[in-house]
């Protein structure tokens, strides 16, 4: 494993070796390109391999549990770093545990207001949305402290970003292909600083 | 799968899980879709094809409305009584002039005259009273109208308004006739006096009003059960006041059960719920090519075929059992005993010497008189008057040699027998192949002999 951060100084290096205070792409401005990069790379392997195999399943490596509050029917959420570029929202894996009581069904906003009253999940289903940095459960919950299983973006504590070897090597390589016809102003001087 | 297989049931959720796991997609995704596809292809299917529960229910009785809740999953009735102390069921008469007081709203109105203080319900109930028959004109149908009207003057006209074709417009007119039937009279205010004479028209010419204003009560002591009306759009059974018991037994037509707070789908039905869900994933999409979804349908058709075969399938035991319960019909059975008088028969038996017997016999007839020598009744087997009928198989070969029928009479059943010496009590039998009869008042002749 290896941080978006260091991939993308990893690229910067390779591609500006003598950098100078005034490259037209700053390093600040490489690594959000390059957050931007590892979103895209996460959704274009979801698709490939549900492409190829038919089904995607979101990697183990990612997947974090966390017991959460449930006040008025809903679970606020933006504290947790969700990996949001996976399609078809699955970064939300489980609600409730792995468990055959007390289920709860991922719906959307356009379906809560089509089902609402359909019972065909029964009594012990209960639907959930997600809406903006909340889960709503129209029909309310069976417990008040509910464990949620989601896929995380690798952004941890300190603001390293944990990645994937395999992701990184890919996003190094976009970074490159993007950038690698732009030069910056080399820094030829052998003084001490950096702006010629 | 076996008949014990067919009467289980699986829960709703195995279906949409199946589901998902076939076409290869996130539960969360699909989840709630397939559930509620799956939903409405039991439904189709259990109006379709699959038969009704029959569901068996205790329901207890508010003896205060002497009414009782009625099961949710309830949509017919089948049996409505009580359970005796004997397991035996008893049934209720259904009445349907039982009404749920409770779900009936009022409707505001002045009810009594303010000057004599009698309801003012009688005078509307005589004011009009109004039936319709039909009549056909030219393929058309149309009203014929006849209503009673009581007139401020206490006259009560029949009023007939009955159409007719109008020849010289090519319409339909109607014609409104006038007949007087009574007079009542009418007290001051305009309601109906409680006379002895108004009394005695209201019962010829009313007899509805009659009955409900004047008439005396039933006082005569009922001992049914009682008897009940079904609400099912309030969702409850009425029960009128002769029923006492505490319980209602009630069998019934049920939806679809819900074991646990879940729907359960018949296992028979469980393949054809799951394709029916991955075709409807497919059905309403843009992007889905027209043979895809035509793929999908068809391995719907097929799963829906392959459970109506298993449903409509039979053992091979009930089979043969239902083989071996049917009368065995004889195709050559000539119902010959209507070809006897036997009112005259037994008047000449009657007659007769107790053991007469003449026989006469060619190549081609037979005459066959009737003897009493049986003087009780013969079941097959049995010793008649000391006779086995062995015995009589004697008579056949020796005496009755070359007869092909005989008749014996005891006074109270007719016997016939062949040369094949069976018994067969009256209206029972057959087979006297190639045998014509004709009979008088006392003699039978046969014709044609008979043939092996």
């Amino acid at each position: 494993m290896t941080t978006l951060q260091s991939t993308a100084e990893l690229a910067w290096r390779q591609l500006f070796p003598q950098p100078s205070d005034e490259a037209a792409i700053t390093r600040e401005e490489f690594i959000e390109t390059a957050k931007n990069q590892f979103a895209y790379e996460t959704l274009m392997m979801a698709w490939k391999e549900k492409r190829d195999e038919g089904e995607f399943n979101v990697p183990s490596y990612l997947l974090t549990t966390v017991e959460k509050e449930v006040t008025d029917n809903k679970i606020d959420i933006s504290d947790l770093n969700f990996l949001r570029s996976l399609p078809s929202e699955v970064f939300i894996q489980n609600i409730g545990g792995i468990t055959c009581e007390c289920e709860y069904v991922k719906s959307n906003v356009n379906l809560s207001q089509l089902l609402c009253d359909d019972d065909s999940m029964g009594d012990h289903r209960k639907p959930f949305y997600l809406a903006g940095t909340s889960i709503f459960f129209p029909k309310g919950t069976h417990k008040k402290t509910i464990p949620i299983l989601y896929a995380n973006n690798g952004l941890e504590m300190d603001d390293e970003t944990y990645i994937d070897d395999a992701i990184a090597a890919v996003i190094r390589e976009k970074l490159v292909s993007l950038y690698g016809g732009k030069t910056g102003k080399e820094d030829v001087t052998n003084n001490s600083s950096s702006n010629n | 799968m076996n008949a014990a297989e067919q009467r289980q049931f699986v829960p709703l959720s195995k279906v949409v899980k199946a589901s998902i796991i076939d076409t290869y997609e996130d539960i969360g995704k699909m989840q709630e879709r397939y559930f509620h596809w799956c939903k409405r292809g039991l439904d189709e299917l259990e109006v379709q094809v699959l038969k009704h529960t029959v569901r068996h229910a205790f329901l207890i009785v508010n003896h205060n409305t002497n009414t009782a809740t009625l099961p949710l999953d309830f949509t017919e009735e089948i049996f409505v009584g009580v359970v005796d102390n004997r397991w035996m069921k008893i049934p209720l008469a259904l009445n349907s002039n039982l009404v749920h007081v409770h779900s009936v709203y009022d409707v505001d109105a002045e009810k009594k005259c303010d000057k004599c203080g009698q309801e003012k319900s009688i005078c509307e109930d005589l004011k009009i009273t109004e039936t319709t028959n039909l009549i056909v004109i030219n393929d058309a149908t149309y009203e014929q109208r006849l209503v009673k009207k009581l007139y401020p003057n206490g006259d009560y006209y029949l009023e007939t308004t009955t159409p007719y074709l109008n020849i010289d417009g090519v319409t339909i007119d109607y014609n409104t006739s006038k007949e007087f039937i009574s007079h009542f009279d009418l007290k001051p205010c305009g309601c109906l006096d409680t006379t002895e004479s108004n009394i005695t028209n209201l019962q010829t010419h009313c007899p509805d009003c009659y009955c409900c204003y004047y008439a005396g009560c039933d006082s005569g002591c009922k001992t049914d059960f009682g008897s009940y009306k079904v609400f099912p759009e309030n969702g409850v059974i009425q029960f009128d006041k002769a029923f006492k018991f505490d319980k209602a037994y009630i069998e019934y037509r049920s939806t679809i059960p819900k074991v646990n707070g879940e729907y359960h789908v018949p296992k028979v039905a469980f393949e054809t719920l799951v394709e029916w869900s991955k075709y409807r994933a497919v059905e309403g999409k843009s992007n889905i090519s027209n043979p895809d979804k035509r793929f999908r349908k068809d391995a719907y058709i097929t799963a829906r075929r392959n459970m109506e075969k298993i449903l409509g399938r039979f053992s091979l035991s009930a089979i043969v059992d239902a083989s071996t319960r049917i009368p065995k019909f004889d195709t050559t059975y000539q119902d010959w005993y209507s070809y006897f008088n036997w009112d005259a028969q037994v008047a000449a038996v009657t007659a007769a010497a107790a053991d007469t017997s003449t026989s006469t016999s060619s190549n081609s007839s037979t005459v066959i008189t009737i003897t009493n020598t049986v003087t009780e009744t013969v079941p097959k087997g049995r010793v008649v008057n000391g006779l086995s009928l062995n015995s009589l198989n004697q008579y056949f070969n020796t005496e009755w040699a070359g007869w092909d029928l005989l008749i014996f009479y005891n006074g109270l059943n007719r016997y016939l027998l062949s040369n094949e010496y069976e018994v067969f009590p009256q209206g029972g039998f057959g087979l006297l192949t190639g045998i014509t009869y004709t009979s008088d008042d006392n003699f039978i002749t046969t014709t044609n002999g008979r043939t092996a």
